[in-house]
């Protein structure tokens, strides 16, 4: 595929992503478990911006994606375009805006504990350290993500229990972990080869 | 944008090429030649930029000390411009035009006089003024080749993408949805469905 393609071509993928990293939040009690990667606690906070083509439905509040006009606005066929996240892991906490049609974060804050007048190159490597921490969890999120929208389970069994818990039903949590676990041991078993 | 301190907002990208074992042997000279250098009142271009010291923009004699932290490149993208305030311009135009008018007995300037009157104005206001200076870091990590560029601004990361492949003869490829999908290592049939992908959506179809 052309470069111009991939990146044009592939950008609901992103918009794709933030909803799948909204259900997977919500089935597990924000508990996520990214392959290679610790644990960690992620939610949708604050606020969220929801797009159909040029229609948009910006929310803002506490945890606005447990609002039923942001899961009115996913059955109108919206998906998010840019999000409100926190991540917690042990005693380090980053918020950012993830910007699902490039992927790119904005508004980053990171649990430093230097200070700005601590030794230039030890505020520089710890904030690096904790950039590239934050980095690798997304990448591993991304990663089972496009393990599992790849996959035929997506269509089959994905897809159906996100569009149940849209429309307000209560999709089986353990169903669509099985499901998700199953994508994903086949991946950690080619890994592990 | 700052990398070293208050909160973030970047773009990611991939350095592909090839890339050498030795970037800081290899490359400092180049980062050199293409540092910022400043702007002159007597230039045609409004705009001008090249690397700076990340820590301190204003200091533009990059050395190995300053570029190089172990495994990290650090580098900030300078973009100084001439930025005349509007009304200026214009008062002090107005004011040039009508000693003209009334130097040569003419009642009106042509086309080409008013361009080169401008242009004379201009260079006399920034004879008076200071370019205004921006800068924005960028952290290439060597182990993974993952740039951070500190800024998501559509035209400054372009000036990025163009200086940053002058400087080290590498590509960029922009993180996106299908560029960080490809880098998971999709096996044949994984392509495949990617390669036909089309979006979900969560409305019903009966609901249109």
């Amino acid at each position: 595929m052309e470069l111009l393609d991939l990146v044009e071509g592939r950008r609901f993928m992103g918009r794709e992503f933030v909803v799948w990293l909204w259900f997977e939040s919500e089935m597990q009690e924000t508990n996520l478990r990214p392959t290679g990667v610790d644990p960690c606690s992620l939610w949708l906070e604050a606020q969220i911006t929801l797009v159909l083509e040029k229609e948009e439905s910006r929310l803002k509040g506490a945890i606005p994606a447990s609002s039923p006009e942001a899961k009115e606005a996913l059955r109108q066929g919206k998906l998010p375009r840019e999000a409100k996240m926190r991540l917690v892991r042990g005693d380090r906490e980053f918020v950012w805006t993830l910007k699902a049609d490039t992927l790119g974060l904005s508004g980053l804050k990171l649990p430093t504990q230097l200070k700005k007048d601590d030794e230039k190159h030890e505020v520089f490597y710890e904030r690096m350290m904790l950039l590239e921490d934050l980095d690798a969890t997304l990448s591993a999120l991304y990663a089972d993500f496009v393990q599992l929208r790849l996959s035929d389970a997506w269509d089959d069994e994905v897809e159906p229990l996100m569009k149940s818990w849209a429309h307000g039903e209560k999709p089986d949590a353990d169903a669509y972990l099985a499901t998700k676990n199953a994508v994903l041991a086949v991946k950690r078993g080619k890994r592990k080869r | 944008m700052s990398a070293l301190r208050g909160s973030l907002t970047f773009a990611r990208f991939y350095v592909t090429g090839d890339i050498p074992d030795d970037i800081p042997g290899t490359t400092l000279k180049r980062i050199r030649a293409n540092a910022f250098q400043p702007l002159s009142p007597e230039d045609d271009k409004s705009e001008g930029f090249g690397w700076a010291n990340m820590e301190d923009p204003v200091d533009t004699d990059l050395d190995h000390e300053k570029v190089f932290y172990n495994e990290y490149v650090c580098l900030a993208l300078r973009l100084d411009r001439w930025a005349i305030p509007g009304p200026l311009l214009k008062a002090h135009l107005r004011d040039a035009e009508q000693a003209l008018l009334e130097k040569r007995g003419l009642e009106k300037l042509g086309r080409q006089a008013k361009a080169d009157l401008k242009t004379m104005v201009v260079r006399k206001l920034r004879k008076q003024l200071v370019p205004s200076l921006k800068s924005y870091d960028m952290v290439w990590n060597l182990n993974g080749n993952v740039v951070h560029f500190f800024s998501q601004a559509e035209k400054i990361t372009s000036l990025f993408d163009d200086l940053f492949k002058k400087t080290f003869k590498l590509d960029l490829v922009p993180e996106s949805p299908g560029t960080a999908a490809e880098r998971v290592g999709l096996d044949a049939r994984q392509a495949a469905a990617f390669a036909g992908l089309e979006p979900t959506t969560l409305a019903r179809l009966e609901e249109g």
